[in-house]
């Protein structure tokens, strides 16, 4: 096969993968999407094997088999609750592969002849190794604390900035010597060292809900180490995907910074805010909470079957004279008949909703799943509330956030695995308008991403930051597994109005089970 | 070899129009899309293969062999990992599909 042959299957089988993923911007096309951009990875596999004359070399069918047992293992057992940690180990084995491609080039290891650009394939094989190692050891902190392993709250040590600032002016001083030095094995290995450690600083300083920009900026470099291993060994295939990789972690990460209305260095740098005073404060109002939800709860107990249905009963009533005064307001009494409706209201709702009845009224129900959703595993019982919600006649939709969850669509494909339609999830610019002129809002597990907080309480982390207007729904309930702040450590004000929310606390798999038996 | 800057320009071109392309990914199918880049992000096992393959024959160090090796399952993992996971979520948006 010829030179020019061969760049030129590169250069199709580029487009190939760009035809694959933008494929993927349409649920119907996306199966067959991501089967085509395999299928030219496997392609540009087989060519690079054949054009290389590597096809009698039996060591890489060893690497590649246990590579795909592997693979395979973990791609059919792994459930969807874990998919973020698995997406960030997978981009740092991205990463680790590419360093290790770069270590290959820069000792000469397997190259096929003395190179013509030798400074460029010192340079970018080196840089290689680094974004490699920062990508490797990054992700493995992120997974780490997304499957708990280690503390999920920012870690920062004294002079925390300054050790990483020194760390990455090391690192760009070893690019250098490694550049200009030649292949050394003592610059590649003060590199790996002196790049891990980075990977580490950044990484361990980054928490929870920051977890989603974290990943998708892991994701990004995952690719460009890929493309710059690319570089080194002159692989235009794996310059091209590499890029691609790059730019949608990239794009991610914008998207995800705009929806929290941060910057990336501010989360890079200053991820931790003082942020353990806030939540000892609020630690000693959240207690005094619940045992006051704890005796409501022990009250619903005690009705009995018939009060509730009495109490439903008196419901629809109700609701039976208001859509007849209605009628008459709309026919002209107005001024007297207002007044009534407003008395009325004010003088039986009260005491007699609760949650269940609110959404056995309910025709239009918004859910908003957050974290705790994940946490609680209770999207098979979210699936339930929406199924009963719905066999009793009510139009039910999903309202996610974009940084609900630790990872880009994590609410997504979790409520996907549930069965429930893609058509029902909706983002939250296409319906925040509608939470004004629905029935209910039912949130589980969400908490920072609807707090209203955000857009008046100024100085807290989340102020400025886009949130759902559930506060502006006629009735909340919440199933929260406590009422104490999220993430951000900044109270939620919701829980503490006095009309119209309902707190369902403790597991969600548990109160989502209570509410569907109730309604 | 080819030569740097064509390298730098492929690299820039597939940035700039992955950029473009990958924008119009619903938010619905993020986490597909970063499974897939886990993919992709694979490709690197291409480079691996060379360096191994090439390094094996040419008879370099044990050494060679082993990081050449590990970069190769590594590489691997995620092609198979990542293109079998993103399959299965796919799979599970389109699930209702046909009955509906």
């Amino acid at each position: 096969m010829t030179f020019s042959v061969q760049i030129i299957c590169s250069v199709l089988l580029s487009i190939a993968v760009m035809a694959g993923i933008s494929m993927m911007s349409r649920v119907k096309t996306a199966v067959a999407g991501n089967l085509l951009s395999a299928m030219a990875m496997l392609l540009g596999v087989v060519l690079t094997v054949w054009s290389n004359g590597i096809v009698s070399a039996w060591t890489i069918y060893v690497g590649i088999i246990i590579g795909a047992l592997i693979g395979s293992l973990m791609a059919s057992r792994a459930q969807m609750i874990q998919m973020p940690q698995l997406v960030a180990l997978f981009n740092g084995l991205g990463g680790g592969a590419s360093a290790l491609v770069g270590l290959m080039t820069y000792m000469g290891w397997g190259m096929a002849a003395t190179t013509d650009y030798p400074l460029f394939v010192r340079f970018t094989a080196i840089l290689a190794i680094a974004v490699g190692m920062i990508t490797l050891v990054g992700s493995l902190v992120a997974a780490g604390k997304l499957h708990r392993l280690i503390n999920q709250r920012p870690v920062v040590y004294p002079c925390h900035s300054a050790i990483t600032l020194t760390l990455l002016v090391l690192t760009l001083a070893m690019i250098v010597a490694g550049t200009l030095v030649g292949s050394s094995l003592v610059v590649a290995i003060a590199t790996v060292l002196v790049t891990s450690a980075f990977g580490y600083m950044f990484a361990i300083r980054v928490g929870g809900a920051d977890m989603p920009i974290t990943i998708s900026l892991l994701n990004s470099l995952s690719g460009v180490a890929g493309a710059i291993a690319g570089m080194a060994i002159g692989d235009i295939f794996l310059v091209a995907v590499g890029g691609i990789v790059g730019a949608s972690g990239l794009l991610l990460t914008q998207i995800m910074c705009r929806a929290m209305n941060r910057s990336l260095i501010s989360i890079l740098l200053a991820g931790a805010l003082n942020k353990s005073v806030e939540v000892k404060k609020t630690a000693d109002g959240a207690s005094t909470q619940f045992s006051a939800t704890d005796d409501f709860e022990k009250l619903l107990e005690q009705l009995n079957d018939m009060e509730v249905k009495q109490l439903l009963d008196a419901i629809e009533a109700l609701t039976k004279e208001v859509s007849a005064l209605r009628e008459q307001l709309a026919q002209g009494g107005q001024a007297v008949v207002s007044t009534d409706r407003s008395e009325q209201a004010s003088a039986d709702q009260p005491k007699q909703k609760t949650a269940a009845s609110v959404l056995a009224e309910a025709k239009d129900v918004i859910i908003v799943p957050g974290y705790g959703m994940a946490l609680a595993q209770a999207q098979h019982m979210v699936k339930q509330l929406a199924d009963k919600l719905e066999m009793r006649g009510a139009r039910v939709r999903f309202a996610i956030h974009p940084v609900a969850g630790r990872m880009p669509g994590h609410m997504n494909v979790l409520l996907a695995e549930a069965d429930i339609p893609y058509e029902k999830l909706f983002e939250m610019e296409a319906i925040n308008d509608d939470f004004k002129s629905t029935d209910a809002v039912v949130v589980i597990g969400a908490n920072d991403v609807l707090n209203p907080a955000a857009r008046n309480a100024e100085g807290t982390p989340i102020y400025g930051m886009p949130v759902l207007s559930v506060d502006e729904a006629p009735e909340v309930i919440v199933c929260n597994y406590d009422l104490k702040p999220g993430y951000a450590g900044v109270e939620n004000p919701l829980y503490k109005r006095e009309k119209g929310v309902y707190l369902c606390l403790g597991d969600a798999k548990q109160t989502l089970m209570q509410l569907i038996n109730e309604i | 070899m080819i030569h740097p800057l064509i390298l730098i320009a492929v690299f820039v071109v597939c940035t700039v129009v992955g950029y473009f392309i990958i924008r119009n990914v619903p938010s619905l199918l993020h986490t597909p899309l970063m499974s897939g880049m886990n993919a992709l992000s694979g490709v690197t096992l291409v480079g691996a293969l060379t360096s191994t393959g090439l390094s094996l024959l040419s008879g370099e160090t044990v050494w060679a062999q082993l990081f050449g090796v590990l970069a190769i399952v590594l590489a691997t993992v995620n092609v198979f990992g990542g293109f079998g996971i993103t399959h299965r979520m796919l799979r599970m948006f389109n699930k209702k599909k046909p009955k509906s």
